[in-house]
């Protein structure tokens, strides 16, 4: 073959597989990774209040829509409108291209105190307390604290004009920090109970009145919800709130997708803004964990419920953090990323339908940062993966066929460690019902990791579900 | 839309200006990135952070050739994809048996062999055989584009072409 005719074959091929019109999702993408990149820009600020700023500034993110020339304007969000959530405006067929999300509840600014939230508590029985340096021992016992949770000193639970409930996390300089825990109805009263021996963790009671209750039909008339600060990361555990697992620093997992009004409700930080055009539907997922943000394409979306739905989508890797940055969840979903597609059908379910004695044990609260080991899946559609200390080099070797040994419990699996380390929060993902978390037991050499279904049963493991190969 | 970028200090002729230059720009973006590019549905991720990343950026956002700079920053981005995926292809190796591993990078779409061809060629190449003959740039807008002296593309445009020729070659020997 000459030059010319290469040269002919070129110019022919790539004018026939020149796209000629920008696809449907661009804009969508484009609204996702702008607010990517603004969360980052403002967390590297050190303002986790900008956040909401930043969020709200999405939302209010207006595309040119260049194939039909329709678009949808929204003016943007600013400090000091009202905090409670707006309705998004309803989709029109000549203007369902993009239906914005509602506005995001925005976060306490440095120009609220915490005399102003007991001003403006509607009923005054709301208790505002302050804990100083509540997460100390924490922070002195990390060798991995992030710079902000080293300036972390005031932690308090503070109710917003909206009834929002607000853990309020401050910094010691320009108390800019705060954190939404949850929304409950008028009328609750939240109230700091103590905290732990060691001074990780606050205990917080929210109570409410009675009455159907907007979260989750579940929650009863009291519900606690724990609050562990660990390297500045935030844990909550509490039936009927999203379990919201250390969005801040991300040590913790996406277990709940939230839509949109009902992020408006709860608070939730896993913002499911839905676009929901006539004639498609589009998802756009984000985190305000100014670490991940993924779609979700149109026809990957199936819906289980009022508040369930299965999703496929890819993860947008923020290229700027190396692969240990990544907390828990977001690894996972770098690595599924990587490898193709990743099914997210039951991941959020089954981890908050997750047993808390099974989820919410172990030493994933230890280190905030893990090294994603594997993410894979066979033919039946088991995923599995796990994850080790980043300073535990040779677990990174391990095998899957080394995992396959079992101990003499059939609900057990028995981890061979040959390093002197110890091997960190491995996740086994079997189907949707059946997953692994430990290691419950075991510390340096053996992992003793039992399994359970999602009524806290053990299963059996079995060579057809688990790790054969 | 992208006094989103910055609501406390974005004026709002910036959100227009960014408009505009999203209108300007997005399709030809988004076409050169879809033609280096492997995987359609990497191509739109990277449009789009592109996008995003000059949106954020906005406010300073003054190169001399906006269009040539886009380009530039879509090939350094699937530079960085391309050596992502072979990092990450490199650990999952080490911990699972090579055949049950699915490589998003070899999803390519290898419709016909000379697809196929391009795809084993490194971005750059990629990119200049593009801008060569798609969108018909000089060597010296090449250079400029990919921020190379101009000796570089030329050699790199004659061994992307030498590859090319000895594979597609190689196969219409083998059938």
């Amino acid at each position: 073959m000459n030059e010319n005719d290469l040269s002919k074959q070129l110019t022919e091929h790539y004018q026939s597989s020149a796209p000629t019109r920008l696809p449907d999702d661009l804009e969508s993408r484009f609204r996702s990774r702008a607010a990517h990149h603004n969360r980052r820009r403002q967390l590297a600020r050190g303002g986790a209040a900008a956040l909401a700023i930043a969020a709200a500034a999405v939302a209010a993110l207006t595309l040119p829509n260049l194939n039909n020339e329709r678009t949808v304007r929204v003016e943007p969000a600013h400090r000091g409108d009202s905090l409670a959530p707006t309705p998004g405006p309803t989709p029109t067929a000549s203007t369902a291209a993009i239906a914005l999300p509602p506005a995001l509840p925005q976060l306490i600014t440095s120009s609220q105190t915490v005399d102003e939230c007991k001003q403006i508590a509607p009923n005054g029985s709301v208790k505002t307390q302050t804990q100083p340096n509540i997460n100390d021992a924490a922070i002195k016992s990390s060798g991995k604290t992030r710079p902000w949770a080293r300036q972390t000193r005031f932690i308090s639970v503070e109710r917003q004009r909206d009834s929002t409930v607000l853990l309020v996390i401050r910094d010691i300089d320009d108390d800019r920090m705060s954190v939404p825990v949850g929304t409950v109805e008028a009328g609750s009263i939240a109230s700091q109970l103590g905290r732990s021996r060691d001074g990780a963790t606050a205990f917080v009671r929210i109570s409410r009145p009675g009455g159907p209750n907007p979260v989750d039909g579940e929650l009863g008339d009291t519900t606690l919800l724990d609050i562990d600060l660990f390297h500045g990361s935030v844990r909550i555990r509490g039936k009927g709130f999203a379990y919201t697992d250390g969005q801040i620093a991300g040590t913790g997992a996406l277990t709940r997708f939230a839509t949109s009004d009902e992020y408006a409700r709860t608070g939730a930080w896993v913002v499911l803004d839905l676009i929901d055009g006539s004639s498609k539907r589009t998802l756009t997922l984000a985190t305000n964990t100014g670490c991940t943000a993924w779609n979700a394409r149109p026809g990957n979306v199936t819906w289980l419920g009022k508040d369930r739905l299965s999703v496929q989508a890819r993860m947008f890797a923020p290229s700027e953090r190396t692969e240990k940055d990544f907390p828990r969840c977001c690894g996972a979903m770098l690595a599924s990323y990587r490898t193709r597609v990743v099914n997210l059908a039951t991941f959020p379910d089954a981890l908050f339908e997750a047993p808390e004695s099974t989820y919410a044990h172990g030493p994933e609260t230890e280190t905030a940062y893990r090294d994603l080991v594997a993410v894979e899946s066979d033919e039946a559609g088991h995923e599995v993966w796990g994850y080790f200390d980043e300073t535990n080099s040779d677990a990174r070797e391990l095998r899957w066929d080394q995992v396959s040994s079992r101990s003499k419990r059939p609900s057990t699996l028995k981890i061979p460690n040959p390093s002197t380390k110890r091997l960190y929060n491995l996740q086994l993902r079997v189907d949707a019902r059946h997953w692994i978390v430990g290691p419950a037991k075991g510390n340096l050499g053996t992992h003793i990791i039992d399994l359970f279904d999602s009524s806290s049963k053990p299963v059996e493991i079995t060579p057809s579900i688990v790790l054969q190969k | 839309m992208f006094g989103a970028i910055d609501i406390r200090t974005a004026r709002p002729s910036a959100a227009a200006r960014f408009e505009a230059f999203y209108r300007e720009h997005a399709h030809d973006t988004y076409c050169f990135v879809r033609m280096i590019c492997r995987n359609e549905e990497d191509a739109k991720d990277i449009a789009a952070d592109v996008m995003a990343v000059v949106a954020t950026k906005w406010k300073n956002f003054e190169p001399d050739n906006p269009r040539a700079y886009l380009r530039r920053m879509v090939t350094n981005a699937v530079i960085d994809r391309d050596r992502r995926a072979k990092r990450y292809e490199q650990r999952i190796h080490k911990i699972a048996s090579s055949d049950r591993v699915d490589h998003a990078v070899d999803d390519i779409t290898t419709r016909d062999e000379l697809s196929a061809a391009l795809a084993t060629l490194p971005p750059n190449a990629r990119a200049a055989l593009v801008l060569k003959y798609y969108f018909d740039a000089s060597t010296k807008d090449i250079a400029s584009t990919l921020e190379l002296p101009e000796g570089t593309v030329t050699s790199l445009v004659s061994r992307a072409l030498a590859t090319l020729r000895t594979q597609l070659d190689e196969d219409g020997s083998n059938e």
